[in-house]
């Protein structure tokens, strides 16, 4: 028996043919009719991953002309200002583009990670006006006028800030990816509590998946960051 | 080889903190998708969507026309096949003829971007006929089942066969037989780093640069030489700082292998970033696994006999499917004193993403499976769970039935502490309602002490070079991933030398720069590298105590050095600072390099059996664990309270990442306890995410206390074993045993979701009442 199992083999929903299913790509599609499923979390709005159905009404297969104008829609830019690490600054950027791969690809601060394909793991973590927002769900364009701070920005110059020196001495950190996410979601919780219990610590950093490390030296990390002075 | 041993316990030293770990916390470390990729192209993969067809038709000309596409290979790029023993490489990078699973890579593609690699990607025309596909090991065994590789009729990878004394009278002699079948559901490693590697090539000079997530450079070179046909020298391997492992890097892998063809055929730059759906799809982890064991045991506890049959579904490819399947037989010695053993291994090929070797390495679903029985023979024999196993430990030093040596087992002390420290004996039975407690026994390697591939290499070698500055680098090629590897070697090489850690730089993982390693896998590096570095620290300390000496007018075995400063005797007479000794060495050689290499001897080799290397070592870590656990009978939930546990490391070099490297690993064993598997629909892998794949979070995570035990191997570095696997394996039958502790009931299925806890219990209820109206009736 002979399948034809279709261009780019979409048989069960295209999900190998987008080896980056994720919503750098997805969101492309949804761009511009603005029909995005936008939520609200924490106070701040970020754009939700999981649309994938939408993915798939873009049309199966086009020529090449249309590809190209796909690719000409998509780099469609806005300027965009805000303030990064305490630095204003101004770029153009893609309206699609989600706030972390604008840190790491525009900015060059790559100690903002992405360990999953949206929204999972929380490696990606960065605080935008001092809460801890997943990079990977928030376009880059929303932060217009905000503050955004990365790992990056916590030591001044090579003095250690309180939570890097405590994950650094306690070993909260082994293999270190999900560290800078683990760090930022700390600091926010540390800024809006500064004597936080382990409940508020656990709470706190459920959204960031750790693999080394079992959590108990995180815990350790925090609790020992919380006890030195800012 | 002991190099200095220090008396004072690891309980008295805190240990150091990861010379790599400022770079970690400051974002400034470069993993591998952090690397300056600007230039490069990107790299995608098109992939089967079916689980088991014959290629009919693959058509990628319309792909290789799009503009910003730069190259597209298939198969008919790669006609070799790469893997891991020499006897079983049966895959290829890109498939050729036939696919076998869904997402086994077809085609990949390199172009200018994203966007328009992804548009190259929905222009390849791809037509198969399907086969039969198998995605239970029973469905791939059965009867007429078609075969997915035409050398391995029945779907067998491997059968392994071992007996080892006389197991008929074994089972005479028990005073109690128990057999079950346990089954393991497949589990996946989830290191939080998704795949990626990023090659260059240069026409100029045709070299290949690759930087890759590996745990293996070496292998991963060797695999690149042979696919590319290209001569090992032109190819340069650098690691980049690793997010994690555990197993899933410790083979070269598909996308590392297709990452260079794109290169190659781009003439070019390639950087391809896996999505974490495409990492789950590589695999290489813990096969499903179905236990049949059989124990036999005297009113007093003693094992007289055990019979084990384990049937692995190992996935589409061979990997490192024949390890895992001999070290499911051959761990389960080395750690009990059984007198007769029956082994009988399936390695079972099936439509499913290829399995590998995950932390604790083929011996966690066996040992799972015997610490669950070993339970509940006691409960029928009215025996402590401890008594249970401490009626049956090994005594070092020995050589098991199968050729295993055991220089050093600290299991003993490890029962006695955690059975301390949980209160084990003041608790148990009188728990409240819905509440338990379990133990259980783990073991596992330091380093297999015969290499995979036969070189007559030693088994690691480190460099050391030191200069007019009086720093002291380490040159070796171990993988740092995360566990402290590069720590350890330069503290192995600063307590070696009597100077302090920040003299000390370690260089790891360039193969351009580094002396070869066979990379981190069956926790090898302490062992032998740490071995390595002593032996190169001691090299160089010969030569700066002639120095010394020389300056000094003494004799070199009169002296010392002690923080940084050579003595003659006590210090009392005349010293020298290290700079200037170093200095002295300098003059009319120049700057000073040295080797140091570790060997494994042959008898520490395995036995002559066939497969008899697999499971052999210089040294096993011992583990107990005690766990409390609550259940709710109502939803089914299982939650972990407490964690005990105490491992004999042999010493523990670093106590602080000891520590850490055993809290990981034991709530590893939680996850795939508790939450963890990847479940496939018709092949369709179903968790290939980290939501549905449920990697337990930090809120449901217990304090896991840490008992270090230091048994003092008489061949590890400063007496060190392993430290980072044999916990793992403790955890799941601890919380098994204390499931059943809380609720009377034997689960004979991992991981422990609320689902199977309900279902046990609906069962239980059923039969209840079956009883009663039994009883009523009659």
């Amino acid at each position: 028996m002979l399948i034809f199992v279709g261009v780019a083999g979409r048989l069960f929903g295209g999900r190998y043919c987008y080896a980056r299913a994720s919503p750098k790509s997805l969101l492309g599609w949804l761009r511009p009719s603005g029909h995005s499923p936008l939520f609200e979390f924490a106070g701040f709005d970020f754009c939700h991953g999981g649309a994938t159905q939408n993915a798939f009404d873009f049309p199966k297969r086009f020529g090449r002309e249309q590809a190209m104008a796909q690719i000409q829609a998509e780099s469609r830019k806005r300027l965009l200002r805000l303030k990064l690490n305490g630095r204003w600054r101004e770029d153009a950027v893609p309206e699609n583009q989600l706030l972390a791969d604008y840190l790491r690809e525009v900015t060059g601060l790559t100690g903002t990670k992405i360990g999953c394909d949206g929204g999972e793991c929380g490696a990606c973590a960065v605080l935008v006006d001092s809460r801890a927002v997943p990079s990977c769900l928030t376009l880059a364009v929303r932060c217009e006028g905000r503050s955004i701070e990365t790992i990056e920005g916590l030591a001044v110059q090579s003095r250690l800030h309180r939570l890097q020196q405590a994950f650094h001495e306690k070993l909260g950190t082994q293999c270190g990816f999900c560290t800078p996410g683990m760090i930022m979601a700390a600091e926010a919780l540390l800024r809006r509590n500064n004597r936080p219990s382990e409940e508020a610590i656990r709470v706190a950093l459920s959204g960031n998946l750790c693999r080394c490390t079992g959590y108990v030296k995180i815990i350790e990390s925090v609790q020992a960051a919380a006890e030195m002075a800012p | 080889m002991t190099g200095i041993v220090r008396q004072r316990p690891a309980s008295e030293r805190r240990g150091v903190p990861l010379i790599d770990g400022i770079e970690k916390v400051t974002g400034r470390a470069r993993y591998t998708a952090d690397l300056d990729h600007a230039d490069a192209l990107i790299g995608r993969i098109f992939r089967s969507p079916m689980s088991h067809g014959k290629i009919e038709r693959l058509d990628v000309s319309k792909a290789r026309e799009l503009a910003g596409v730069f190259a597209v290979v298939t198969g008919d790029d790669c006609p070799h096949t790469y893997g891991v023993l020499p006897v079983a490489m049966n895959e290829y990078p890109l498939a050729r003829d036939r696919v076998r699973y869904r997402g086994e890579p077809v085609a990949a593609v390199a172009a200018i971007d994203d966007a328009t690699a992804q548009q190259a990607l929905d222009l390849i025309e791809f037509e198969a006929s399907a086969l039969p596909a198998y995605y239970t090991s029973a469905a791939a065994r059965a009867e007429g089942a078609t075969p997915l590789h035409d050398n391995k009729p029945g779907n067998l990878e491997r059968e392994v066969h071992h007996v080892f004394g006389d197991v008929a009278t074994g089972f005479d002699e028990a005073d109690l037989v128990h057999e079950h079948r346990i089954s393991c559901g497949e589990v996946n490693h989830a290191q939080i780093e998704p795949h990626a590697a990023l090659a260059a090539f240069d026409l100029a000079t045709q070299r290949l640069t690759m930087q890759s997530v590996t745990q293996v450079g070496y292998y991963l070179q060797l695999m690149l030489g042979r696919c590319l046909e290209m001569d090992l020298s032109r190819i340069r391997m650098i690691k980049p700082f690793i997010g994690g492992g555990f197993g899933a890097r410790v083979e070269a892998l598909n996308f590392e292998i297709i990452t260079a063809l794109l290169a190659r055929a781009a003439a070019g730059k390639v950087m391809m970033q896996l999505t974490r759906e495409e990492s789950f799809l590589t695999h290489r982890a813990r096969p499903q696994t179905d236990v049949l064991l059989k124990l036999g045991m005297r009113r007093n506890g003693q094992i007289t006999a055990c019979a084990c049959e384990v049937v692995q579904r190992g996935g589409a490819y061979a990997g490192y499917g024949i390890v895992t399947i001999l070290y499911a037989g051959a761990l389960l010695q080395g750690i009990y004193d059984i007198p007769a053993i029956k082994f009988d291994g399936y390695r079972v090929y099936a439509n499913l993403p290829p399995c590998g070797a995950m932390r604790g390495h083929g011996a966690v679903d066996v040992r799972h499976a015997f610490e669950c029985v070993l339970d509940r023979m006691a409960r029928e024999l009215g025996l402590d769970p401890f008594a249970v196993r401490r009626a049956n430990l090994l005594r070092a030093p020995t050589r098991t039935m199968n050729d295993l040596v055991v220089n050093s087992c600290g299991l003993s002390e490890c029962l006695d502490r955690v059975e301390e420290a949980s209160r084990w004996r003041a608790r148990i039975g009188e728990l409240p309602p819905g509440k338990g407690l379990g133990m259980a026994c783990s073991h596992y390697v330091s380093g297999a002490a015969k290499p995979i591939h036969w070189t007559g290499e030693p088994h690691a070698v480190v460099n050391l070079k030191v200069d007019f500055d009086g720093g002291i680098t380490a040159f070796t090629g171990a993988a740092e991933i995360g566990q402290g590897s590069s720590t350890m070697v330069a503290i192995a090489v600063s307590e070696t030398l009597g100077i302090s850690l920040d003299r000390v730089r370690v260089v790891a993982g360039d193969s351009a720069i580094t002396p070869k390693d066979n990379g981190a896998y069956s926790s090898r590096i302490t062992f032998m590298v740490g071995n390595a570095a002593i032996d190169a620290a001691k090299n160089l300390k010969a030569i700066l105590t002639e120095a010394a000496a020389h300056k000094l007018d003494a004799k070199p075995e009169d002296i010392e050095c002690i923080g940084e400063q050579f003595q003659v005797g006590n210090g009392s007479q005349a010293s020298l600072p290290f700079a200037e000794v170093v200095k002295a060495a300098l003059v009319d050689v120049g700057a000073i390099n040295v080797k140091g290499t570790f060997t494994c001897p042959p008898e520490a080799q395995g036995g002559k059996q066939r497969g008899g290397a697999v499971g052999s070592t210089m040294g096993f870590s011992y583990a107990a664990q005690v766990v409390e656990v609550t259940v709710d009978e109502a939803t089914g939930s299982v939650t972990v309270d407490r964690v005990w546990t105490a491992l004999d490391c042999g010493y523990a070099i670093n106590p602080l990442a000891v520590e850490g490297q055993i809290q990981g690993s034991v709530w590893m064993g939680m996850g795939q306890a508790l939450s963890e598997e990847t479940r496939y629909l018709d092949g369709l892998p179903a968790h290939a995410s980290l939501l549905e794949y449920r990697v337990p979070t930090i809120a449901e995570s217990p304090t896991i206390e840490v008992q270090i035990v230091e048994s003092h191997d008489p061949n590890g570095p400063f007496g060190a074993k392993e430290a980072s696997e044999g916990a793992l394996a403790g955890f799941p039958p601890a919380l098994v045993n204390a499931v059943a502790n809380a609720i009377g009931i034997d689960l004979d299925e991992l991981p422990v979701t609320p689902d199977r806890v309900v279902q046990a219990l609906i069962e239980r209820r059923r039969r209840v009442r079956a009883g009663i109206l039994q009883r009523q009736a009659s």
